[in-house]
């Protein structure tokens, strides 16, 4: 469905009622529809499919062994996520021979309670934190604040949403719904010792003066944490990708570093993750390689002059174990580069914060319902099932029939007449001639009832349906009736042809 | 004795809990034979697999490491190894950020006594830490890759990993004989040159560079000078008795 014609068909009943439902919506469906009703973020989510889309695509064209890499990755990740015991054995001894610490968190009160613990330790004021999406996961940034130390997020996405004290929308471009009217207010807002008569105007304008508030953050700060893309169980290292270069200076000024990851991340050695990262950019932004690719093993050597004195690692499970062992263990591949989220008509239409969790797509639809129970239930449904996420993964995780097995489970209790009504579909659809019968009575009752709105809006569950969309006249045969006429009909050697293949199917 | 507080250490019923729970997954896979034969043969591909593209010329990876380094509004100049401090002075006098450029210890330049550049040798980021908008810094590469025209960077004291990012402007010496097609070479060389130095492999920070910093968090627009430099210059350097 195009962007355009789905937006018509909402926007035929515009009320203020539905606007007002989105800050506090709890289900998917009421902020999907919040979200398409908010001209401000249609215009900010505009800018996905002529950016992302048409990048990757070229970024894929232009490395002939593109598939071959990634039937590479879909290797390396299956073997690692079999071998995991083995892996976090050798990860472990790695990072202590190097000098650092690995910490494991079974829960995300683990993983908070470990970095409160060494933060207190270190006696530590200012955090400067670089992008991490097992931190979102957590709600690292909210717990430490609330601890009282002043955090910082340095990448300019994150930082923007830090201001608004909102989610992130997109996985690796985390501001993406915001617009320059959006960023100017906040910029306004919170940097006061500014002029006020300022510039801020170009792109450039903005990042300026970030950059200028956030440097003097990098060189005070008495921490950097930072995710990781990628941990190398052979040498014990991370690996951060980015283009700001924020994340390096997190790791590289603070006397302290923290990686906090999770435990999929892992693979065993360094050429491993090249053919990872040989995917990654390209699948994510459509850059053949992020800027900035760097390699973090232990604290700084005894030789060296800089770098940090103290280097943990906190591996997180939360979930993950369980995947491992169950039917969705082939998520565990995911290397978050959100392809599937720029590709996915459903996220290009509604922006992240429909989702309601930290990650939100296709890949979001499968994870967050592992990660967050309850809460986020109704996102399996979240789908058109169109299947480009399938296409675009490089890991070829193939989502939508993840997601269709989380729509099988009994996560959502469904009421009797949608139970009633799906038994009595499944055991016509299984027996031709009865279907076929029982539509030759219902088709022409149909017709008729098409064209009486009032009579169609007594039938339950149609009612939500006929109010944006009207139903088509129904044809006079069904599709079965019309195809046997027509082979009887024509003896044309076309037909005949036509016929053939159709019945050797 | 130093006096450093102690680490915080691992704690180890966490760590037991940890691993309990993904050895109970493990051992709940149960796999049939042709699951288990369909997981010997791609171990077997994933153990065989090299990323091979077609071999090229070291002038065809200088020609690719250009064309992309300089799509990736970087700048790159040629020369011999002994005009490197020539060829400072002139890219130096043409930006506007005066004749200072930091380096670390021991670097390859030498520091040469009678240089229009003020080369100012830096150790710790604290003994810097006043002024920390530089203009101008100065580190080596040991390596670069042509397939996407990356630099490879070591931490140590002769290359101090902040020059990298803090400076405005960042210039990197590359010698043209370090220059790699893949980035499994470049790893290799840099494993080979520890090695023969006696030092351990990785290092604390390998940086792989690909242009100057950037974002586009701002309404999809790419922007320059995110958080580290605004312009990356490469010097790449040849011997002179090279034919």
């Amino acid at each position: 469905m195009s962007n355009q014609t789905f937006e018509k068909q909402v926007n035929q009943t515009p009320t203020l009622e539905d606007a007002s439902l989105s800050k506090n919506a709890s289900s998917f469906n009421e902020r999907a529809h919040a979200a398409l009703l908010d001209e401000k973020l249609q215009q900010a989510l505009s800018v996905i499919p002529s950016g992302f889309v048409g990048k990757r695509t070229k970024a894929k064209a232009a490395l002939p062994e593109f598939s071959e890499l990634s039937d590479q990755a879909v290797r390396i990740k299956n073997h690692t996520l079999a071998n995991i015991e083995g892996y976090l054995e050798q990860f472990e001894a790695a990072v202590q021979k190097s000098g650092g610490q690995l910490h494991f968190a079974p829960e995300p009160q683990d993983a908070l309670d470990i970095i409160d613990e060494i933060c207190a330790t270190k006696d530590a004021k200012l955090i400067a934190k670089g992008k991490t999406m097992v931190g979102e996961e957590i709600g690292l940034t909210h717990f430490l604040e609330d601890k009282g130390y002043e955090t910082v997020e340095t990448d300019l996405g994150e930082y923007l949403i830090q201001l608004r004290d909102e989610m992130p929308s997109h996985i690796i471009a985390p501001a993406v719904h915001l617009t320059r009217e959006n960023i100017r207010k906040d910029f306004l807002k919170t940097h006061k010792n500014l002029a006020k008569d300022r510039k801020l105007e170009t792109p450039a304008d903005f990042v300026q003066e970030a950059r200028h508030i956030l440097r003097e953050k990098f060189i005070n700060a008495d921490i950097g944490i930072t995710g990781a893309n990628f941990l190398i169980a052979e040498t014990g290292t991370s690996i951060i990708v980015t283009n700001e270069g924020n994340g390096d200076l997190c790791q590289s000024l603070p006397k302290t570093h923290i990686v906090i990851a999770s435990l999929e991340k892992l693979v065993p050695t360094l050429e491993d993750a090249t053919v990872l990262l040989r995917l990654l950019a390209r699948s994510a932004t459509g850059q053949s390689i992020s800027t900035y690719t760097t390699f973090a093993t232990g604290p700084k050597r005894e030789e060296d002059t800089s770098g940090p004195e103290e280097f943990h690692i906190v591996l997180l499970d939360n979930g993950r174990s369980k995947m491992l062992g169950s039917e969705f263990a082939e998520m565990l591949r995911c290397i978050r580069c959100g392809a599937c989220l720029n590709h996915c008509p459903v996220y290009q239409n509604l922006g992240g914060h429909a989702y309601g969790t930290v990650y939100p797509g296709p890949m979001g639809s499968v994870l967050s319902p592992h990660y967050f129970g309850e809460s986020a239930k109704d996102l399996p449904f979240a789908s058109s099932f169109c299947g480009r996420c399938n296409e675009v993964c490089p890991m070829q995780i193939p989502l939508t029939k993840l997601m269709r097995k989380l729509r099988e489970k009994p996560l959502t209790k469904r009421t009797l007449f949608a139970k009633t009504s799906m038994y009595v579909w499944s055991q016509l659809a299984k027996r031709p001639r009865l279907y076929n019968l029982t539509m030759k009575a219902v088709l022409p009752c149909l017709s008729i009832a098409a064209k009486q709105n009032w009579l169609m809006n007594k039938v339950p569950g149609v009612k939500a349906w006929q109010k944006h969309r009207t139903l088509p006249t129904i044809a006079k045969t069904n599709f079965q009736d019309a195809w046997k006429l027509s082979c009887k009909k024509d003896s044309s050697q076309e037909n005949k042809r036509v016929k053939k293949e159709g019945q050797g199917k | 004795m130093t006096n450093i507080t102690p680490q915080i250490k691992p704690n180890e019923s966490r760590r037991s809990k940890f691993l309990k729970n993904v050895k109970e997954a493990t051992k709940k896979v149960t796999l049939s034979k042709e699951q288990k034969l369909k997981l010997i043969r791609q171990k077997e591909a994933y153990q065989e697999f090299k990323y091979l593209p077609e071999k090229k010329t070291l002038e065809d990876k200088l020609a690719q490491f250009k064309e992309i380094l300089t799509s990736q509004s970087a700048e790159i100049y040629e020369c011999y190894e002994n005009q490197i401090n020539e060829k400072l002075e002139e890219i130096l006098k043409e930006k506007p950020y005066g004749h200072d450029l930091l380096i670390g210890k021991n670097n390859k330049i030498n520091s040469p006594k009678n240089s229009a550049i003020n080369f100012i040798e830096v150790e710790s980021f604290e003994k810097n830490k006043e002024n920390y908008n530089l203009n101008c810094a100065l580190t080596t590469a040991f390596a670069a890759a042509s397939e996407t025209g990356t630099l490879f960077l070591n931490s140590g004291c002769e290359n101090p990993t902040w020059l990298n990012y803090l400076a405005t402007c960042h210039i990197v010496l590359l010698d043209k004989n370090s220059l790699c097609q893949t980035y499994e070479e470049a790893f290799a060389k840099g494993k080979k040159e520890a090695e023969l130095n006696n030092k351990p492999f990785p290092p604390r920070s390998i940086n792989m560079i690909s242009g100057p910093s950037r974002t586009a968090d701002i309404e999809q627009t790419l922007t320059l000078g995110a958080h580290g430099p605004i312009e990356l210059i490469i010097i790449v350097y040849t011997s002179e008795r090279e034919d």
